[in-house]
This record gives C-alpha cells, structure tokens and sequence, in this order.
C-alpha cells in the first residue's frame, strides 16, 4: 500500500529552496489501490525560490483553453499566495508529468487535476506553517498562511514563504493535509490574469511554429489532393534549382492505402519557408490517383437520404414501442436535418521541430496529446522514451485537430531522411484539404405527441460517415450517438437508429465530437415540436424536463450522469437573462437551446433579426447560461464560452467541406470561411449557475447548442426553419 | 539573390534575399522576428499585419522588394504602454493569441488615424483578421476600452 508520503516528495532546491514533486497518476485507481511498481516519478511539481517565488509546471498543453491559467490556479489557491507571485513553465511530456493524462482532449484536464493539484498546494504550505512553527517554537495551530507569508496568530509576526522554503524542504511530508472548504476560497471562483499574457502581446511567445534552433531547416510536403493518391513518379530538378532548397524525396504513405493515416507526398527540406513554398510549386508529380476518386459530397447526400428513409441498421436505444405511436398517432411531426464536413483550421496550422541525433532526440510538438506522440517517435526512431525530451510550445489552436499524429509521423519521417534539426509545417492550403473532418451526417427525427401536448414517442435515424466507421469491433453508432441524451428517458417510447454510410474520406473528432451534430437536430427538433404544439420553446422544454430532479447514467466518456434540475436551470437562467418573454421588433427574434456534454450544462438564447430581402441575418446578442459546476477561473469560463459560440456561428453560417472526385473543394479561408468582425454579435453575455458540484470543462460543451440557438432564433424572427447548415444562403427568399 | 536594406522598428537590417520574397518570411525566416504570424499566405487572415509607415498591411503579400526606405513596425515594436497593449490586457483578450499581433497591429493603426471610432469602423478596420478562437466580442471592448484612455 502506498499512502500519501509516497505521493508527494519534497527535497532542496540547488539555489536553495523547497521543490515538491506530486504523483498525478492516479487517475485509473485510487491512489491507495496502486502497488509499488504502479507509482511513477513526481508528475506535477512547484517549487519555492529564496525570494518566494512559486514556480509550477503545467502539464497540459495550451492550446488556448486557457490550462496554463486553470491549473496553476489550483495550486496557488492552496498555497496562499499571491497570484503575481507565481509563474508558470510547461512540462515536458513524459510519464513524469502525467503521461496519457496531458491532454488537451475530452474537457478533462479541470476533472483530472483538480484534487492532485490541490493536494501538492496544501502540502506545500503544510510544510511552511511546520517550518515557521519550528523557527517561533510554538505549536503548528498558532500560525496560519495568507499572501505567500506563514503569519503568528499571537504576535502578527510573519515569514515570507521564500525565507521559508528551504527549512520545510527539510521536514518530513505530513500526512492528511486538508483541503481548503471552497467557502475559504480566495482565488478559485474569481477571475486571474492570463500568466502569458506579456509575452503574447509583445511578441515573444514562442509558438511551434516559432521555435528557432541553430542548423535548422524547414520542410514541407506536397500531397495530392485526392485522399489515398501515390507518387507514380516526380521530377525535383526545378525544384532543386530554387535558392536555398536542399533536398527533395519522396515520403511514402502512412497506414491503408485507401485510407492513409498519413498521405504520400514529396518532402521539400530548405533554409527558408519561402524556399521550401517555391520548391513545392515547382514539383512536377504525376500520381496514381487511387480508388477514391469516385468519392464525393453529392453521392453522400444521396445516399444519407435514403438511409434515414428507411429502418436504420443498427439499434442504438429502443424504450417501449416508437413504430406503434407513430403509426397510430394523429399528433405527429417529423423533419430532417444535415450537418456538412468540417475542418479544424486551427490558426496555427500544424508542425513539428525535430532534431534527431544518433542516441538522443529533442521534439518541440504542438500536439494535444503529447504522450501518444513521444511513444509514437519513441518506436519509430527506435529510442527509448527517457532519451527523447519532448517540449509543448504554446499552441495556436487546436479544436481537435492535433489529436491525430499524422503531421507528427511525417515530421519524423523527414527528420529520419535527412538527419539534420527540422521544422516540418503545413500550409494553410494543406491544413484545409488534408484535414480528417468532422462527419458528415443526416438526422431524421419524428415524433407524437398526446392531446395535453405531451411528448409520446421520439425517432432519432442518424445516417452518417462515423469516425469510428473503421474500428474493428466497434459499432459505428458508438462515436455519433448517446443513448442516454435527452429526451431519452422522458418520453416512454424512445428509439435511436444508426446507418452508416461508407465513404472513405478521412474524418475525426472536432470540439465536443458527436455532440455538436446531434445538438443541431435534437434541439431544432424540439422547437419545432414546441411550435407544434403552440407551446412557447422554453415552457415546452420545462415540461419535458418535468418537475423536480431526475438523474440518468450517462455511461459513456462524454457524461457520467445527466440531471433534468440542472438543465433547466440552464434553460430558465440563461431565458431569464435575456429577457426571453419581451416584445422584439418585427424580424427580430430568440431562439433557447440547451445541451449536455462532459458533465457541463450549457444553454444559449440568440437574439437576432432577419432582413428577408437581403437575406442578411444579424446576431443581436448571445445569452449564456453555463453549470460547469465550481468553476475556477470566471473570466476563463466566459472566454470559452465566447469563442465557443463565435465557433459555432462560423460553423453553422459558412462552413462546409465539398468533395468532388475525390478531391476537396475548399482550400484557404477565401472559401472556407470563419466569422470576423462585422458579423460577430455585439453582445454576449454569460451566466454562471454557482452550485457546488465538482468541477467539470469548459473547452467543448458551450459549442453544440449555438447552432440550433441560432437557428431556432432565425425561425422565431422570419419563420424559416434551417434543417441544413451551412445556412449561407438560405435565408434570401425574395 | 540581392542585398536589400531595410528599416524595421526603427532598426536597420540588411538582407540577402531574392526580390519577390515576401516581408513576413524576411521577418521569420532571415530576422528571427516572429511575432508576425503566418495564416493563410494570401491576404485573408491578417495574421502577419505590420505597419508601412504607419498603414496596417499584410506582410505575406508584400515583397521586400517593394519596400524602399519604408518604415515598417512589427508588434515587436510597439511600445508597452500603447493604450490598445494596455486594454487587451485589462479586457485579457487573447486565448490562443496566435492571431493576437495581427488583431493588435490592425487595431493600433486604427487608433492612430481616428480617435474615437465607432462600431462600424472597428468592423472596417479589423474585418481583415481572422481570430479562430473568436475574441471578437472583448477585441471590440478592448478597442473602446482603449480609447478612453
Ligand atoms: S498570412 Fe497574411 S493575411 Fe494571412
Ligand atoms: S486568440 Fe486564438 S486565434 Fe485569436
């Protein structure tokens, strides 16, 4: 049995000064379950300087989720110091720091860190209070900590923390620190400043794509647009000829040859970028196009349509008898919805610097999962990991699309190659066309209903191309449904059916993967039915939601449990807020939607105004109610929240990725659009339900419900009802 | 390849580059000033805006050629008590901050040429910048914010 002393280990600074070391590994078991050999090496640490400056290493990437914010937050509110007194480094990747744990994935890193953090900040100051109690030979109950000093109840003398350090670096770790109670909470629960903030205003933050070593080369790669091509052959002499090009080879694919999880191309490795963009033009590549040019977004249209016209082919849930209602019922409606490819366009587009020498390896990745990455090029250089140090710059967006190490592995291929420090990077051309989407899908939804408008029975047919259409073993529904979503569990007759449509266009996950298509139908769905039934939207979602508090299982890593309670405080907070009963101007209008994902509660009223004529649509306002349950950093939660919802508005007002002939259509932000400015509403105001549950993300769950927010909005202020994003324009009708 | 002299941030650089390669990648590749950012490499993201004399342009469509004895100023030199740096820090506008310094160099030039904009010309002058985080809303506070100082 391994009990707290083994968790946490402390020693001296070289400067002098306290070091502690926490093991974060505890995530699969409880700490007391693990065996010797399941303990790894401290994972987290924070160390205090002479001068009383706290130092923490972050262990997750940034990539704008605001971690690096977050989690030292944690440490400090148990510490008692003052915020300006911290800084924050970031942790390389390494089972030291976490291993599979520093991820940017799945909103978790709050839920993950949120006790060991604290732990290591209460030890610390444990330890602080001991040595000041030493140093005052008076018992540890007279001295208190506050403001980075260790003060004496008796006689208000103080010790500052950095006089400190080094003295409880000596003592013996206690044992069953205690935790702050969150009413004696100074920091989490209020707003801190960004500890990065100088340098990203001044320019100095280093990003991937910043990182500059001695001897370093950039590359590149040239890949067809066609998903699965190979090089037949290739002609380098043009682009050997450019200044400052260095090398030219092919980079063979990676993975199946229909579905490559890497595709082929030819790498160009230069002095410049520029040269390594020149060299690519002057390629002359002919390529075997391979089996998928027949792939195209049309056919798919086709064929998800039919597939929601008839019986889906897999049973995903079926309470009572859906068929049955829905053949006898005279209250009934029914709609579909469409929900397009998408892309990451993450701000930075990919890369990876490497430099690979003969027993050792130094890596400066912008993964969101670093681990996976390091275990990746630890096989592939055939290094062990402890040889490989693997740095997280910060990260210019990620949205999912740095989960997948697919840039990573091609990266490493041209270090291989060429033996030399590299920068390998993707255009924005190739970030755009060779992006594994988020899938395409169709939602047939129908339901009946009773004479006291009470909901009866709900069909959900989803025909789509599942991300885990490939997987062996797993059922493709598995990605793309949750049986557990409401309105399952309120309405007696429920039933979800999935087909699958095959199609090997490459696809993955984007901000809160599944959910941020079925939002869209679910939610529009009930407006709809709402409307139907002359109920107002937000009282008709109440009364499915009934009175008092229901809890389900959720049972699957998007959710462990879902509450009617809490969601209808999102739904009545957020209505409240915006004003959800007052009389708008003609054209105008509010829409409400409310979603569930990973454990938060989220629900958005738009306000916004349709000129039919022109087909112009304004977002007004955005209203916000979030439950993330104890939220630690405010401002952290409304700026995720906010951009959340500008991700959403661009998704569902432009975004789209088209196929034909194999090849995607879209390649730059002149055709694969993202809001700007002009038509980011004016106002967004954002809501925070405060009670007390344990902490939950809030990087993905403000995202699914914007898009049918808006929508329901639209139809509120014009009457016309988007069952297909992009809405582009749908909306100009005269 | 060809020497070219150029003034940045009131420094002078002499380079050895060929005539049509673009300021962003004499900023990043030859002079290590990284700040300016690549997004899109066609003038749709703003994120390598700097200032030609004064008037905000996207470094990755402009060729050091074209430069002359131009003065150019990247986000590296601003001074740190310009009035937009103190606003995005009291609003704490970025998230990724990848767009940031092109978001900055767009808003400072708009400052510079009018002292009070409205809503319509903050659309105008930032409608170039892409910020895929979406800081737009607490960008266009921060512009407001900055006025009043
Ligand atoms: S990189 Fe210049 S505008 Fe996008
Ligand atoms: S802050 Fe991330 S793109 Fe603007």
């Amino acid at each position: 049995m391994i009990g707290r002393r083994d968790f946490i280990k402390t020693s001296t600074l070289a400067t002098g000064g306290l070091f502690l070391g926490v093991n974060l590994s505890c995530k699969e078991k409880p700490l007391e379950q693990l065996g010797p050999g399941e303990l790894h090496d401290f994972n987290a640490y924070l160390s205090i300087d002479t001068n009383g400056i706290v130092q923490i290493a972050n262990p997750v990437p940034e990539i704008g989720q605001g971690v690096r914010t977050s989690l030292p937050m944690l440490v400090a509110e148990e510490l008692s110091v003052d915020w300006k007194n911290i800084k924050v480094i970031q942790a390389d990747a390494g089972m030291r720091y976490g291993g599979y744990d520093q991820r940017a994935a799945g909103s978790n890193s709050v839920r993950i860190y949120w006790k060991p953090m604290r732990l290591a900040g209460a030890t610390a100051r444990e330890l602080l209070i001991m040595a000041a109690a030493n140093v005052w030979e008076i018992p540890r109950e007279n001295c208190f900590a506050s403001g980075g000093f260790i003060h004496n109840k008796s006689d208000k003398r103080s010790l500052g923390y950095g006089a400190l350090a080094e003295k409880a670096a000596l003592l013996e770790v206690p044992q069953n620190v205690e935790l702050k109670k969150p009413s004696d909470f100074k920091l989490i629960g209020k707003s801190v400043s960004n500890p990065d903030i100088k340098g990203i205003l001044n320019g100095s933050a280093v990003f991937g794509q910043d990182v500059r070593i001695p001897n370093m080369s950039y590359a590149s790669m040239e890949k067809s647009e066609v998903y699965g091509a190979t090089v037949k052959t290739f002609d380098s002499s043009a682009a050997l000829a450019i200044p400052g090009v260095q090398k030219v080879f092919k980079v063979a694919f990676h993975g199946d040859i229909e579905r490559p999880f890497c595709r082929e191309g030819v790498a160009v490795v230069g002095d410049s970028v520029w040269a390594v963009l020149k060299g690519r033009k002057a390629l002359k590549i002919e390529w075997d196009l391979g089996v998928n040019i027949k792939e195209s977004t049309e056919s798919l249209h086709q064929n998800c349509e039919n597939l929601v016209g008839r019986k889906g082919d897999s049973e995903v849930k079926n309470d009572g008898d859906v068929y049955k209602l829905l053949n006898t019922s005279s209250n009934k409606l029914e709609a579909t919805y469409h929900l397009p490819f998408i892309a990451h366009v993450p701000m930075e587009t990919v890369d990876c610097t490497i430099d690979l020498r003969d027993d050792s390896c130094e890596i400066w990745s912008t993964s969101q999962v670093p681990f996976a990455d390091l275990n990746f090029l630890s096989r592939f250089f055939e290094l062990p990991t402890e040889k490989i140090t693997l740095h997280l710059t910060r990260i210019g967006g990620g949205f999912g699309r740095r989960l997948g190490p697919d840039y990573t592995i091609e990266a490493a291929k041209v270090a291989k190659e060429i033996k030399k420090p590299v920068q390998y990077f993707w255009t924005r051309e190739d970030d755009i066309q060779f992006d594994a989407y988020r899938p395409f899908s169709y939602h047939k939804l129908m339901a009946t209903w009773n004479d006291n408008g009470q909901l009866t029975s709900w069909l959900h047919r989803q025909a789509g191309t599942s991300r885990y259409a490939f997987r062996p073993n797993v059922e493709p529904y598995i990605s793309e449904f949750f049986p557990n979503h409401f309105p399952a569990n309120l309405t007696p007759n429920f039933r979800q059916e999935y087909s699958l449509a095959v199609s090997n266009i490459n696809r993955s996950l984007i901000r809160a993967p599944g959910n941020n298509s079925l939002a869209f139908a679910v939610e529009s769905f009930t407006d709809e039915l709402a409307y139907a039934n002359n109920s107002d939207p937000l009282e008709f979602r109440l009364n499915l939601l009934r009175d008092g508090n229901k809890e389900f299982p959720f049972d699957v890593e998007e959710g462990t449990v879902i509450s009617t309670q809490r969601m209808k405080d999102v739904l009545q907070l957020a209505a409240e807020k915006a004003g959800w009963s007052k009389k708008l101007p003609n054209s105008s209008g509010m829409g409400i939607a409310g979603y569930f994902t990973f454990d938060s509660y989220v629900a958005h009223v738009a306000e916004v105004s349709v000129d039919r004529h022109n087909g112009i649509l304004t977002v007004h306002r955005f209203t916000s109610a979030v439950d993330c349950g104890q939220v630690l950093n405010v401002d952290g939660v409304k700026a995720q929240t906010e951009g959340a919802i500008i991700d959403g508005l661009s998704a569902s007002l432009f975004q789209e990725v088209t196929i034909f002939e194999g090849k995607t259509n879209e390649n730059n932000f002149n055709n694969y659009m993202v809001l700007r400015m002009k038509d980011a509403p004016k106002a967004i105001d954002v809501h925070i339900v405060d009670n007390g549950y344990p902490p939950t993300g809030m990087g993905e769950p403000p995202y699914p419900p914007v898009a049918p927010a808006l929508c329901n909005a639209i139809y509120a202020a014009c009457g016309i009802r988007i069952r297909k994003l992009p809405i582009k324009n749908q909306l100009k009708t005269f | 390849m060809a020497l070219f002299q150029i003034l940045i941030n009131n420094q002078k650089y002499e380079v050895d580059v060929e005539a049509n390669k673009p300021l962003l990648w004499v900023l990043r590749d030859e002079l290590s000033l990284t700040g300016t950012k690549y997004g899109c490499g066609i003038g749709q993201c703003g994120a390598c805006t700097v200032h030609l004399n004064g008037t905000p342009i996207r470094s990755c469509g402009i060729s050091i050629s074209t430069l002359g004895d131009s003065k150019i100023t990247t986000i590296e030199g601003l001074k740190s008590d310009n009035p937009i740096l103190k606003a995005w820090e009291e609003i704490n506008v970025p998230q990724c901050g990848y767009c940031q310094a092109g978001q900055i160099m767009s808003a400072v030039a708009l400052l510079n040429n009018n002292e009070n904009p409205n809503d319509k010309e903050i659309d105008v002058a930032m409608n170039g910048n892409i910020c895929r985080c979406g800081t737009y809303y607490r960008m266009r506070k921060a512009i407001k914010t900055a006025v009043k100082k």
